[in-house]
C-alpha cells in the first residue's frame, strides 16, 4: 500500500491510497491520517482510485479516522472506489455511514 | 493439492494470502473473485493470529484444491476451539462502533464463501471454505 498527500483542493486535503489495505497495511493509513488531523486537517478526501482491495481491518481504520475527524466537526469523503472495494463498502453498510463519491471533482461539487 | 504452513503471526499474512491468490487464479477464477477469496482468507487468518493462541505460539496451515467447478480452502490451526461458522455477525445496533466492525470479518467470510464448514478434530480447528466461480448475492 502507498499513501500520497496530493495537496489541497477547495479546502479539502486530498490523499490517494494505492494497493491493498489489509490487516498489515491499515495501521499505516491510520497513522498517516492521524498525522494530518494532528496538523489541523479537518476536511479530507480519500481517493481510492488505486486501491484494489480492502478488508475489515482496512474498514476499521477508515472508520476510526472518520470518527476522529467528525469529533472535530470535520468531514471525510471517500471517492473513486473500484467495483470490488465498493462491494465491500456496500456489504458492510459503510456506504451508508461514510459519503462516497465517483471522483474528487464530484465530491467537491456537493461539498 | 497445494499446501502451505507457517507460524500464526501477522508478519506471515501476506505470504499466506499471496499463496491463496495464486492458487485461486490458477483455478481460473476472475480477478474479482480471487480478491473475494483473499478477503475471506484474510478474515479467517487474522482471527487465528489474534485469538487462537492466547498464551502460546502456534501454526496455521492452508490447503487448496479444485473440486468440480469449486475452489476449496482448508484452514487448520491447533489453537483454542473456535467455530467461525456459528459465530455471530456484526451487531446491527451499534452501527458506527468498533464492536460492529469486530463481527464484520466473520460476515465477510460468510458472504464471500459459497459454503463454510467447521469441525473440531484431533485438537484442531478445521475450516473448509468452498468458493464457486461467482459470489452468490
Amino acid at each position: 500500500m502507498k499513501i500520497h498527500h496530493m495537496g489541497q483542493k477547495k479546502g479539502y486535503i486530498v490523499v490517494t491510497v494505492d494497493g491493498r489495505m489489509d490487516a498489515v497495511s491499515a495501521p499505516e493509513f491510520e497513522k498517516f491520517l492521524n498525522g494530518l488531523i494532528d496538523e489541523g486537517a479537518l476536511n479530507v478526501i480519500v481517493d481510492f482510485e488505486g486501491l484494489d482491495y480492502i478488508s475489515s481491518a482496512g474498514l476499521r481504520s477508515v472508520l476510526i479516522t472518520a470518527k476522529k475527524i467528525q469529533r472535530k466537526n470535520g468531514e471525510i469523503l471517500v471517492v473513486s472506489l473500484h467495483d470490488t472495494v465498493k462491494e465491500i463498502f456496500e456489504i458492510s453498510g459503510f456506504s451508508t455511514i461514510i459519503p462516497i463519491h465517483s471522483s474528487v471533482d464530484a465530491a467537491l461539487e456537493t461539498a | 493439492m497445494a499446501k502451505i504452513g507457517l507460524p500464526a503471526e501477522m508478519e506471515n499474512l501476506e505470504e499466506l494470502l499471496d499463496f491463496v491468490d495464486k492458487e485461486a487464479a490458477r483455478a481460473g477464477f476472475s480477478a474479482r473473485r480471487v480478491s473475494e477469496v483473499r478477503l475471506a482468507a484474510e478474515e479467517v487468518l487474522v482471527n487465528i493470529f489474534c485469538y487462537a493462541y492466547p498464551e502460546t505460539d502456534g501454526g496455521v496451515s492452508i490447503s487448496c484444491f479444485v473440486k468440480e467447478d469449486f475452489f476449496v480452502l482448508e484452514i487448520l490451526d491447533s489453537g483454542i476451539p473456535f467455530n467461525i461458522v456459528a459465530a455471530p455477525g456484526p451487531d446491527a445496533s451499534s452501527c458506527l462502533s468498533e464492536r460492529y466492525v469486530g463481527g464484520l470479518g466473520i460476515h465477510f467470510v460468510k458472504e464471500m464463501a459459497t459454503e463454510a464448514r467447521y469441525v473440531r478434530e484431533n485438537g484442531r480447528n478445521r475450516l473448509t471454505l468452498v468458493f464457486g466461480k461467482y459470489r452468490q448475492e
